[in-house]
């Protein structure tokens, strides 16, 4: 048993409102009308196709994983090299300069390095000091 | 068993699960064509939008207030139903599923509408399908006061006086249980008949 039930009407006034409903929410009865309703439709949807969302967008995401950690990969390999490079310099440079360091204390009169001051101090005092030490 | 205009009837003391076993049957056709559609063939879904269109309209109609919203909500609806076919559940029929995005589509198109407009909305007279001039005043009057019931309202009293659908029906596709169908529609007869008091003397 299903729970329709009719409208009951008690008197006129109501199946006057009921049929006035019925000719208002009357669906169109011309075949012609529902051809037309159903092309429009399938147009709209063929206009609108490109604007869907993937349903499975994770499986698209899936496809691309391979690639995207393949290229992770070899960004990392390549900032790994240019770290080591970058590295290697900088003790080349350190070395260079604790042996030229060196060499002048035990060598005299040899060129004396004259680092710039760390405390911030100006090239004039700097040139100066050489000047003095000469 | 007749509802009475208080909207009590000896019904209301049915078992909900035994209205609830009354289950449409999804017919071959339309399995072949929900099928063909998933498949991504366009005359399957084509097939679909032909035996669905015209429920699907009855159902959009009741909602908003002109036949050109019902027309947008139809079309709108399909297109939403296009894109969730995947989600389709074939152990459910497609005219229910379908019936349950139309009416949100046309409860989305109805509240834009209704943001929209607000002012003009309740002073305006809705456009009908036919010829508005054909019924005369009391035809404007009936549509005025429909324009001023709230989309639930008036889509359960069409959806069920008019177009026959139950009230666990309605209750599915408006998203709410059938029991607040049926208290909904109770109320909404109770509005209608105030509004149109004189009407129908």
């Amino acid at each position: 048993m299903e729970d329709r039930t009719d409208l009951r009407l008690e008197d006129e006034g109501d199946a006057r409102i009921t049929e006035m409903l019925r000719d208002v929410y009357a669906p169109p009865a011309e075949g012609a009308y529902w051809d037309g309703l159903e092309t429009r439709i399938m147009s709209y949807i063929k206009a609108h196709r490109q604007a869907l969302i993937p349903v499975n967008w994770w499986s698209d995401l899936a496809n691309w994983a391979a690639p995207g950690l393949a290229a992770a990969a070899l960004l990392f390999i390549a900032a790994g090299a240019l770290w080591s490079r970058q590295n290697n310099e900088d003790m080349r440079t350190t070395y260079d300069a604790v042996t030229e360091s060196l060499a002048s204390d035990v060598l005299p009169g040899a060129v004396q390095v004259v680092t710039a001051p760390r405390d911030g101090s100006s090239q004039r005092e700097a040139t100066f000091r050489y000047v003095l030490s000469h | 068993m007749p509802e009475k205009l208080d909207g009590t009837s000896g019904e209301d003391t049915l078992a909900e699960p035994q209205r609830l076993t009354v289950q449409p049957r999804i017919s071959d056709e339309e399995r072949a064509l929900v099928s063909l559609a998933k498949g991504g063939d366009e005359r399957g879904f084509a097939g679909l939008v032909r035996l669905h269109q015209r429920r699907a309209y009855i159902v959009a109609r009741s909602i908003v207030l002109t036949h050109e919203d019902a027309e947008d909500a139809v079309q709108e609806g399909f297109l939403r139903a296009y894109q969730a076919l995947d989600r389709f559940d074939p152990a459910q029929t497609f005219g229910a599923w379908l019936n349950r995005i139309v009416a949100n589509a046309a409860l989305d198109l109805a509240r834009r509408r209704k943001v929209r407009n607000a002012e003009e909305l309740t002073e305006s007279i809705p456009t009908a399908f036919r010829d508005p001039a054909e019924g005369g005043e009391l035809r404007e009057r009936l549509e005025a006061a429909l324009a001023k019931l709230p989309e639930r309202a008036r889509s359960v009293i069409v959806l069920h006086d008019i177009e026959g659908f139950t009230h666990a029906e309605i209750g599915e596709m408006l998203g709410i249980p059938g029991g607040t169908a049926r208290s909904d529609l109770h109320h909404a007869r109770q509005k209608l008949r105030v509004l149109l008091g004189n009407l129908r003397d």
